[in-house]
């Protein structure tokens, strides 16, 4: 049993030997968290999910996935622990039909190709997208493309999966079932998430945070007590959440209230607070 | 009125097994000098509505009027270099349009195919450079070594230095940051705000239509659904909900805070105002 | 574009679509050997009635097959002009003037177009019959004996899949940016040649780099998702042969065995 997932320890990276790209960085991300990060865009966030995937060659450091050191040699092994959903829709649906594309990994993985339609029919299903299963890409939707992504990632029984703003290419509706998705993949916590976004909402929804910016950490913890640090999230063109907003234009006006993060419940304070009056 | 659709229908490949009537019977009059926001579902026909504001694609019924140009279904138009020189397109991930090797030169590009001289268009697209926030120094740099963010300035100060009387943006801030999706919106309010040109700007996000436009069109499976001004839209909360809009987060807010007894009145559109007149009930 | 029928899939169920695409392909070539032997115009004849028939097994309409020989026809008229003034053997039929036909001119032309023609409607009756997918399926098993040659087929056979997944996504993106470039005054109609070169260039260069940043990406999608290039995988699509491959198969072979047949009784 390990109780990190994740391990990283002074990790750097350059993709031009002028400028760091990450810069010593080290973090945990406990097993069965839901972990967001979050930095502008080149700050470095999408380099390090890259990295933990071993897609991208560390020039120092160390990483430890699951208990095991990724190296050159244990690659395969690294990719059986923890998998990736990316940005664009189309650049990573790689089969010609949906049930080609679930099965990809499973090929590669050399997966028994007797249990392979078992596997992808019961994904698909987890992700809603058993009526496409013949269906070709360009018949498909972003969103319902990203769920396929997820499928594919999912059918490989991963322990950790990273998303890597996997939204930020969707319209509102699909933004929404994504994030539902992932919110339900989570529950019960037998998976590790790890989710780079710049929804401030899903950010409030995650365990950790982990803030990036110019390839260092800024700032780890948990939403509530990043959002706190205004100043500093100021400072690094990051948002915080609107109620946040609202509570500091309230204390502004002499009016406290607490630092609940769930917009119901901030309205249901507010209104305490006013009809008390 | 200076932007005009009668009774315009627009099928894809009409006569094939493939035919899809993507805008149904459109009636739509646009003012000049606005910032209004065109949104709707993925497939509702938002994107096939605006290229008809600069030709891209010709009515398959109806009568479309841009400034004075006339395009009639069934017709050839004939103007269609005047009008592209009058309205200005932004596609979605316009980083992709650029192509030539110094970030001047590709903003030189558009201005020169409508009959620029050399001379005038480098003079020109200098200024819509630094009006985008691209700086000197970056005049000479190959488009490929800039930032997403950035190469996305580039090509809408492309755009830009056509001098458009209408500008139209489809989906100008996918994908950047939330940073910088404020700022690109704030470039195109000073656009509107200090050149007077018209701006259309096709977008999901709420927030930006709450902050920056005037006026919102809705479109839903290739029809008109509605047309109003921002203040209109965003009081019909049940509407916006049977929609399938999801609100700006202070119009949620402020419904939440009408369903636990307080209401606030609906010309309070930002925080600091919202802030004070929760403030002024407390004083009460 | 959307005119051309030559290589395009119908999808339809049919006893040919349903056959393993390598029963397909083995066949097909059997058939286009046959179709040079100098069987003679009643071999072509038996074959012309075999092929016409499979095409309506297959459900496909002849005049489906009629189009996708529409490009050759003016290749067929130039060829005939030709053979009327180059092939001055046989006997004289015509004179017109300086012009002389000869009938062995217009044999000769006649079991070209034959010829070609019979191939089409092989060729057609593979691709429109076998999905793009399956056929890469079906090559790479087929070229398999070549890895001992150290061809490596699987690679080829990936390569190939995955141009085919792409082919559309890319003609949505050269239409996206077509239309960019035409709203900043691109005529991609008219004009000097200079300004069409830089028109098609606005064009190309955009097409690059964006299919360079859709390959980067689609390596670290494959790669994070396991795959190592020559590495042994498991393939999910199996062909599997059934009774009518064999039928296909031995029918073909018939063919050409009978077209052989033919040529020598001919010839003696």
């Amino acid at each position: 049993m390990y109780l990190n997932a994740i391990e990283v320890r002074n990790l750097s990276f350059s993709y031009d030997p002028r400028v760091r790209t990450i810069d010593h960085v080290s973090f945990d991300i406990p097993e069965g968290s839901y972990t967001t990060l979050i930095g502008h865009n080149g700050s470095g966030k999408s380099t390090i999910a890259k990295l933990l995937l071993g897609l991208l060659e560390r020039a120092e450091g160390e990483i430890r996935i699951d208990g095991l050191d990724l190296t050159l040699e244990n690659l395969r092994e690294i990719r059986g622990k923890i998998g990736i959903v990316f940005q664009n829709p189309d650049n990573q649906f790689i089969g010609s039909t949906v049930r080609d594309d679930i099965a990809f990994g499973l090929e590669n993985h050399c997966v028994p190709q007797e249990e392979m339609d078992g596997i992808i029919e019961k994904f698909a299903a987890r992700v809603n997208m058993t009526e496409f299963l013949n269906s070709e890409p360009t018949k498909l939707s972003g969103g319902q493309k990203q769920r396929v992504a997820i499928a594919a990632v999912l059918a490989m029984r991963h322990k950790i999966i990273v998303f890597d703003e996997a939204t930020s290419m969707l319209d509102p509706t699909g933004k929404r079932e994504i994030n539902a998705l992932i919110k339900g993949l989570h529950k019960d916590k037998r998976l590790t998430v790890i989710s780079i976004t710049h929804d401030i909402e899903e950010v409030a929804q995650s365990d950790n945070v982990i803030v990036v910016n110019k390839g260092q950490i800024a700032l780890v913890g948990t939403p509530k007590e990043v959002f706190r640090n205004e100043k500093l999230m100021e400072s690094m063109q990051l948002d915080i959440p609107f109620v946040y907003k609202v509570r500091n234009a309230l204390k502004k006006k002499g009016i406290r209230i607490s630092d609940e993060l769930d917009m119901e419940r901030v309205a249901e304070e507010v209104c305490q607070y006013v009809l008390k009056k | 009125m200076p932007i005009r659709f009668e009774k315009v229908d627009f099928e894809y490949s009409p006569g094939t097994p493939f035919a899809f009537k993507a805008l149904k019977n459109i009636d739509l009059e646009l003012a000049m000098g606005k910032m209004t926001a065109i949104i709707g579902a993925t497939g509702s026909g938002k994107t096939t509505l605006v290229q008809h504001l600069n030709a891209l694609l010709l009515p398959t019924a109806g009568k479309v009027t841009v400034l004075d140009h006339e395009i009639k279904a069934g017709q050839k138009f004939t103007q269609v270099k005047e009008l592209r020189h009058n309205v200005g397109l932004v596609f979605q991930f316009a980083e992709y349009q650029l192509f030539e090797e110094t970030v001047l030169k590709d903003v030189c590009f558009g201005p020169m195919n409508f009959g620029v001289s050399e001379a005038d268009a480098i003079e020109i697209a200098r200024r819509s450079l630094l009006t985008v926030g691209i700086p000197e120094k970056s005049f000479e740099k190959s488009p490929l070594e800039m930032s997403g963010g950035q190469k996305r300035r580039v090509a809408i100060a492309g755009i830009l230095a056509m001098k458009p009387k209408i500008l139209v943006l489809d989906e100008p801030t996918a994908g950047l940051d939330p940073q910088g999706a404020e700022s690109m919106m704030e470039l195109f309010r000073k656009v509107n705000k200090n050149s007077g040109i018209t701006v259309l700007i096709v977008t999901h996000n709420m927030e930006h239509v709450l902050q920056y436009c005037d006026d919102v069109v809705v479109m839903e499976k290739g029809e008109l659904l509605m047309q109003t001004d921002i203040e209109t839209f965003f009081e019909n909360y049940e509407y916006m909900e049977k929609a399938n809009i999801n609100p700006p987060a202070i119009i949620r807010f402020k419904e939440l805070l009408k369903k636990n007894g307080l209401e606030i009145a609906s010309d309070v559109l930002d925080i600091d105002s919202l802030a004070s007149a929760v403030a002024r009930r407390c004083k009460k | 574009m959307k005119n051309i029928t030559l290589g395009q899939y119908i999808p339809l169920d049919s006893f040919f679509h349903r056959l393993d695409p390598r029963s397909k392909i083995c066949a097909m070539l059997a058939i286009l050997i046959a179709i040079f032997v100098p069987a003679g115009f009643i071999g072509y004849g038996i074959m012309a009635v075999i092929l016409v028939r499979c095409v309506l097994l297959a459900k496909l309409q002849i005049s489906f097959v009629v189009k996708a020989m529409k490009p050759m026809v003016m290749m067929m008229f130039f060829l005939t002009i030709i053979n009327i003034f180059v092939i001055k053997t046989g006997n004289l039929i015509y004179t017109l003037g300086p012009i002389t036909i000869y009938d062995d001119a217009l044999k000769q032309t006649a079991y070209i177009v034959v010829r070609l023609a019979l191939m089409i409607m092989t060729t057609t009756l593979l691709t429109a019959t076998t999905k793009p997918m399956d056929m890469t399926l079906g090559i790479e098993d087929l070229l398999i004996p070549l890895e001992k040659l150290k061809v490596p087929t699987h690679d080829i056979a990936m390569m190939i899949a995955l141009a085919l997944r792409f082919i559309p996504t890319l003609i949505e993106e050269a239409d996206r940016i077509l239309k960019a470039q035409a709203s900043r005054g691109v005529d991609f109609e008219n004009g000097s040649l200079k300004e069409k070169i830089s028109a098609i260039l606005s064009l190309i260069v955009p097409m690059f780099v964006s299919c360079f940043q859709r390959a980067d990406d689609l390596a670290d999608a494959m790669e994070a998702r396991g795959y190592v290039v020559g590495a042994k995988r498991v393939r999910y699509k199996q062909l599997k042969f059934g009774w009518g491959d064999y039928v296909v198969i031995i029918a073909a072979n018939l063919i050409l065995a009978g077209m052989i047949y033919l040529a020598i009784v001919k010839g003696s």
